[in-house]
This record gives C-alpha cells, structure tokens and sequence, in this order.
C-alpha cells in the first residue's frame, strides 16, 4: 500500500474544516459579548463593578452542565450501539467540561472574596460544585487504569452516567439549602438590564465549548488511531517472539 | 479601583485557562498526528 505523508485525516475531513473557522469566531465572539457587557450594563447597587464577574462566572457553570449532559448523553448511547466515537465524545466533553468546572470554582472564590469577605466557604453551592469537580476528575483518572479500550470505554460510560446524578443536586442546591450563595442567575431572576450581557456571553462560552471539545475529540481519535496501532505492533511482535 | 482589581483578575484567569486549554489540545493533537505520520504508521489514521 502506498504510504502517504501528506494531510492527515484529521486536515481532509469536514468538521476539521468548520472547527478552523470556529475557533476564531468563538473567541472573537467572546470578546464582543465581554466588550457588551462591560459598556451596556449598569454598576450593581450594592457590589458596583464586581458585578461584571457575573459574565464569565455563570456562563461557565452553564456551559461545564453541558458538558456533562454531553458526557451522560454520548455514554448512555455508547452503551446502546458501542460505538467508540460516543466513548471518545464523552472523554472530550468531560475534560472540557472540567476545565470550565474548575474556572468556575476559580472565578467564584475571587468574587466571594471582596463580596462575602472568604475566598472559600462550605456552603453547599460551592461544596456540590467541588464534589462535581472531583468527580469528573476521577472519570478521567478511570479512563487511564485500563489499557483495554472495550473495558476502559464500558467502566467510563457507566461512571459518565452515575456522575451525573450530582448535577441536577449543584443546580438545585441554593434553593433546597438556602445559604450564603444567591439563587440561580437567570433571565427571569436578574435584572433588565443585565441579561443582554448575560446571554450573549452564555452564546460566546457555548461557542467556545464546542469549538474545544471539537478539537479535544480530534485528537482523542488520532491517539486512539496510535494506541490502535502500538496494540497491533505489539501483537505481531509478541507472536514473533512466542 | 478594589473593585476592579478583582473584576480584571477573573477576566484575565478566563482567558488564560481557555487559551491555555485550547493550546494544550492543539499540542496533543500535533504529536499525534505526528506520531501517525511516521511511515509505518500512515495507514492507521481514522
């Protein structure tokens, strides 16, 4: 067979085409909605410009929800048709979606800090959002003990499905144990005029989601591709030596 | 000035978290396209 050395798979296929365009306009999209939210809405009464915090704190604690719906979506389906595209989706949707967990987390502690006095408190929005974190770190961790792609793939979708039950429990937390963290920022819970900001930045962030587990599922195929061929490698050299 | 110190702080760890992400993937993804381009391996690409 003819050995190519030129563009790979990843280069020739469509959505490599979209995600090249993608990246660009997500983070471009992500500065117009920042540059929104910073000119059109108004200083809080009571916590002035730390407000603005808002547009990067709460897109991002949506957008890490998407992710593990995602993660609980492509694993409930790997279950059904074993397809080890859906194992791969769910891999990418988890990594990203603990990156915007932990950011989360991060742009949390920096504005409990001069609003509520702590960087850190265990009040129960914060505690069942590091537990999330935790996790989801550990789904990932799982991924990494078995060289067995069809076990390692199994074990994953099993755990992508039960480490969802903790999300509906982040979401709801600040309304069954009503604490120190406010309620959920929503359209229909915020004022007027801070919803524009907050919508496009949850577009922007949703954006850039897409676009990052786009990319993390790219190259989540060409390692599988490589682990593929180490595992056939090793064989026939294994039956040589036998 | 309080205020924005830490407003500028999230913003800034914002960006720096998804750039950084976003450049960790694109490594991972040049190394194995990398390794899959190596001539014995050229035929195993998805």
């Amino acid at each position: 067979m003819e050995q190519t050395l030129g563009p790979t798979w990843a280069e020739r296929s469509p959505s490599a085409r979209w995600l090249a365009w993608l990246g660009p306009v997500a983070f471009l999209a992500l500065i117009v909605a920042q540059g929104v939210g910073f000119l059109v809405s108004p200083p809080d009464r009571d916590m002035g410009h730390l407000q603005k915090i808002m547009y990067v704190h709460v897109p991002s604690a949506w957008i890490a929800m998407v992710a593990f719906f995602l993660v609980f979506a492509a694993s409930a389906l790997y279950l059904w048709l074993r397809d080890e595209r859906l194992d791969l989706l769910a891999a990418a949707a988890a990594e990203v979606g603990v990156v915007l967990t932990g950011l989360t987390l991060a742009l949390g502690s920096i504005w409990g800090r001069p609003t509520w006095g702590v960087w850190w408190t265990w009040d129960p929005r914060l505690t069942s959002t590091a537990i999330l974190f935790l996790i989801y770190s550990g789904y990932l961790a799982l991924r990494n003990l078995t060289d067995e792609p069809e076990r390692r793939e199994r074990w994953s979708a099993v755990v992508g499905i039960l480490a969802f039950l903790n999300v509906p429990i982040v979401y709801m937390s600040v309304r069954w144990w009503r604490t120190l963290h406010q309620v959920q920022s929503t359209p229909s819970t915020l004022d007027s005029g801070y919803v524009l900001g907050l919508r496009l930045n949850a577009l922007a962030f949703l954006l850039v989601f897409v676009y990052l587990v786009g990319r993390r599922y790219q190259a989540a195929r060409l390692e599988r591709a490589v682990e593929r061929r180490a595992e056939e490698s090793s064989f026939t050299t294994g039956g040589v030596h036998v | 000035m309080y205020e924005w110190s830490f407003t500028i702080a999230a913003y800034a760890l914002s960006w720096l978290t998804l750039l950084a992400y976003a450049f960790a993937v694109g490594a991972r993804t040049r190394r194995a396209r990398q390794l899959l381009r190596t001539p014995e391996n050229a035929e195993a690409e998805p």
